[in-house]
């Protein structure tokens, strides 16, 4: 009798249920639709609060949890990007977009180990995949593996020549793979472009390889470009000083190189740039200064990278 | 002395090329390191090879170093002997290292060759890991060891035993007898070494995780014996990771000094002071850091004049990212200066690993070209997905810049191999200097050099009787007959671990004979030879008394 009553009960509930359901379809979809528009308008703040009131919602959402991963490291908020994408890889493993977006979240965050697992098992499924490609040679690139992050990157960019962060991270590669000419063909065609100022990092590339080619005078305007662009930027100082020392102009490398430093203390080529200026001055006593200060703090840096 | 560079005209153009003759040779020599996948540090290490003429006979012989089982550092399976191929003077070698009985034990690293006790026979000292051995020529083509008897285990009264990985003879107090100067790496046991990587793929593990260990310096008592004079003379005081050693006299004062090249932690300068004191001045000199600041992970050394200036310099190899360091010796009061950027090494050497190296004229034009031996670290393999081997390089030297010509450098030099440690020689006698190079885990390589219209040539044997008797540090101009000046000293620390021919060099380009060969002998003695023909091997005897 009782058991009858309660199917009775359970099939008056089922439209109720079934009506509530559908509308939490629909405000999920309701939901993704607004955080999907708010976030290819780029307003990933915004996006990024939709999606996890979608989630909030609908703790089976997925694609909730992935597009608030993706606003995330919009936002440049690449640890917590990560932390929410390894979630919504957990509920739906196959989607090879979100572990991009995981590896990219890993490069951000720093933690390379991480991203290179991924990026390894994404190349051997597609191999010829311009992201996983770009995000090769991005790793590469941040590993100091500068060759092959050339090579990822030249391949990625014959597929899609326009992505302006992979043809900086490309020319950077090449010019410190040690293929000058080729660098320097890249860095010009960016620098070409005046419709978008360019990266700090290719201007100063740009500068290096002048230096290494020791074609100092050409080099010197694109230092005072940099300097012009950044005046807080301390390698742009480092390298105003040095073409300034290679000039011979003592006094002012000196200036430069001590910015340099007064921006970032923890620059070692900067240290090492000011001792021989120093030297070069007759200033005997702050080269060892800065001599004795290079030694103690390399020897600090070894200790902090041992076990 | 800078005039001298204006002096030195390019000579030549010929295109250094080398050919592998090693198998055709008979040089059947496999550099094993007893890996079995557990990467113990000592495994990266080895391949030490020496050129020397055990047996007098005017062809350069080769000894090579040989690894042991890893961790356990048994040597007793043939696998894992050292070597010695006698030169039979007719592109061929013979293995004699039975009858020598040079077939060692333990780990051995590295290989110094001169005549310690003047006897007019090259002797053998074999740092390793542990242990070291001296072996006494015993001029009938058999070597004793004599290590204990010469006190020259190397245990140190602090540390105990050391993991020694280069060594190198030089006369530190210019007394006519050779001191023994020894580069020690890090402590290692393999009881308490440090894992790295994940228990199904073992990595090898950076140098930082290990502590660095000092140098040692013994002086020779000139009775067989050795006094281990590290503490009393300074050069114990600096701890580092030492790797290759080479020598020269930087700022002429007639003492020869010591560079030493470390893994990643600064490298080392011990100016000598005289009176057997050294004082390390790295960091004052400018040979602590290259251009970077920071510390590479310097491997081989050489300690030559590269721009015929008159000065020696100091060039290092090191791993990728690093490029290799020239110093370039500019003259008090600062010396050092890392010219790798004007002589066109830094951006050509950024992706290269190298460990020995050395500078030859081997165009004999009359400047000093690099060879380097190449490889990538192990581990470098499963980050980059790129091959560890590489092939060797060659960069000429254009008056003082360095351009890499290994592309045209010959099809046998283009092969990748896990290259270690070259010793330089000329094995055949033709005037060009060729080199002996090891390959972790794989045949020894012999590139002759096959050098299509060199120059002509002078090199030198020098005897010394105030000097020790392989006038080892003695210094060397050649004035040619155009007014250009060459500069070489007496030296067979070159590279890393390794030990080259002790004759000194002079590539004369079109000049067919030297004007003046001046000699300053480590005694002080000054000598002087006027009309030099080129084309030979000179022996020079030193002058009993200083001439008026």
């Amino acid at each position: 009798m009782a058991g009858r009553k309660n199917r009775v009960e359970a099939k008056r509930g089922w439209p109720a249920f079934c009506l509530a359901a559908l509308l939490a379809l629909v405000a999920s979809v309701a939901h993704s639709q607004t955080a999907d528009d708010l976030y290819r308008q780029g307003r990933f703040a915004d996006a990024a609060a939709a999606y996890r009131q979608q989630f909030t919602e609908d703790p089976r959402s997925a694609d909730a949890l992935a597009g608030l991963g993706r606003s995330l490291l919009a936002l440049r908020r690449p640890g917590e990007a990560a932390a929410v994408l390894v979630r919504a890889l957990q509920m739906r493993p196959s989607e090879d977009a979100w572990k991009q977006a995981l590896a990219r979240a890993y490069l951000d965050a720093g933690n390379g180990a991480a991203a290179q697992d991924i990026i390894d098992a994404l190349f051997a499924a597609a191999p010829h995949d311009p992201e996983v490609l770009f995000l090769l040679g991005e790793s590469m690139y941040r590993s100091g593996f500068y060759e092959r992050a050339a090579q990822s990157l030249q391949e990625a960019l014959a597929l899609h020549p326009d992505r302006p962060a992979a043809r900086s991270f490309y020319a950077v590669a090449l010019a410190k793979s040690g293929h000058l000419s080729e660098a320097e063909a890249a860095c010009k065609a960016i620098l070409a472009n005046r419709d978008a100022p360019p990266d700090l990092d290719v201007l100063l590339t740009y500068v290096q390889i002048l230096d290494e080619a020791r074609r100092l005078p050409e080099a010197r305007p694109y230092a005072e470009e940099a300097v012009r662009r950044q005046p807080d930027n301390p390698i742009a100082r480092y390298w105003e000083a040095r073409l300034l020392f290679e000039a011979g102009q003592l006094d002012s490398a000196a200036k430069e190189a001590e910015q340099s430093v007064a921006l970032s203390p923890d620059l070692p080529f900067a240290r090492n740039l000011l001792i021989q200026i120093y030297r070069t001055m007759g200033r005997e006593q702050d080269a060892l200064r800065q001599a004795e200060w290079l030694r103690d703090y390399n020897n600090r840096q070894a200790t902090r990278g041992a076990r | 002395m800078k005039l001298a560079v204006l002096f030195v005209p390019l000579l030549l153009s010929a295109q250094i090329r080398f050919e592998d003759v090693a198998q055709r040779a008979g040089l059947n020599f496999r550099l094993a390191n007893g890996a079995a996948g557990r990467a113990h540090q000592v495994e990266l290490m080895p391949g030490g090879v020496a050129a020397l003429d055990f047996n007098n006979d005017g062809c350069m012989d080769i000894f090579f170093t040989n690894g042991a089982t890893s961790p356990g550092l048994d040597k007793t399976r043939p696998e894992y002997h050292n070597r010695l191929f006698k030169n039979n003077c007719d592109g061929t070698f013979t293995d004699v290292t039975d009858h020598a009985g040079l077939a060692g034990y333990g780990y051995s690293m590295a290989v110094a060759v001169a005549d310690y006790d003047n006897d007019g026979f090259p002797d053998i000292f074999v740092a390793g890991v542990d242990h070291n051995i001296l072996y006494h020529n015993l001029r009938n083509g058999t070597f004793e060891d004599v290590t204990r008897k010469a006190g020259l285990e190397g245990i140190d009264p602090k540390y105990g035993k050391m993991w020694s990985v280069s060594a190198g003879w030089f006369d530190a107090d210019n007394d006519g007898f050779l001191d023994l100067f020894v580069s020690n790496y890090v402590a290692w046991d393999p009881a308490t070494e440090p894992s790295c990587g994940t228990p199904s793929t073992r990595l090898y593990c950076h140098p930082n995780d290990y502590p660095g260990r000092p140098n040692q310096l013994f002086r020779n008592n000139h009775d067989g014996t050795f006094t281990d004079i590290s503490q009393s003379s300074g050069v114990s005081q600096t701890i580092g990771r030492g790797m290759g050693i080479a020598f020269g006299d930087f700022n002429h004062d007639g003492l020869v000094d010591v560079f030493v090249a470390n893994d990643s932690t600064r490298n080392l300068l011990f100016q000598n002071l005289g009176g057997g004191k050294f004082r390390e001045v790295g960091l004052e000199m400018g040979v602590s850091y290259g251009e970077s600041g920071r510390p590479v992970a310097g491997m081989g050394a050489d300690f030559r004049d590269y721009d015929n200036d008159g000065l020696p310099d100091i060039l290092l190899t090191a791993m990728v990212n690093d490029s290799f360091l020239l110093f370039h010796n500019q003259g008090p009061p600062v010396f050092f200066e890392d010219h790798g950027i004007r002589a066109g090494l830094t951006a050509a050497t950024r992706q290269t690993t190298a460990w020995g190296l050395g500078l030859f004229d081997f165009d004999n034009d009359g400047w000093k070209d690099l060879f380097t031996a190449n490889s990538h670290f192990p581990y470098l393999d499963k980050l980059m997905g790129l091959p560890l081997g590489l092939p060797c390089s060659i960069f000429r030297n254009i008056q003082g810049r360095f351009r890499d010509i290994s592309a045209d450098a010959g099809p046998s030099f283009q092969q990748a191999a896990y290259h270690h440690d070259v010793a330089f020689a000329d094995f055949d006698g033709d005037g060009r200097v060729d080199a002996v190079v090891t390959v972790l885990n794989g045949p020894a390589r012999l590139f002759r050099n096959v050098t299509p219209d060199a120059g002509h040539w002078l090199a030198i044997k020098l005897v010394g009787s105030r000097s020790n008797r392989d006038g080892i540090g003695a210094e060397l101009q050649a004035v040619l007959p155009d007014g250009a000046t060459l500069y070489n000293h007496a030296t067979t620390s070159v590279g890393y671990a390794s030990s080259s021919e002790p004759l000194v060099r002079f590539g004369l380009g079109k000049q067919t004979e030297i004007r003046e060969l001046r000699i300053a002998w480590p005694s002080g003695q000054k000598q002087v030879l006027e009309n030099v023909a080129g084309g030979r091997i000179l022996e020079v005897r030193e002058p009993q008394a200083p001439p008026r």
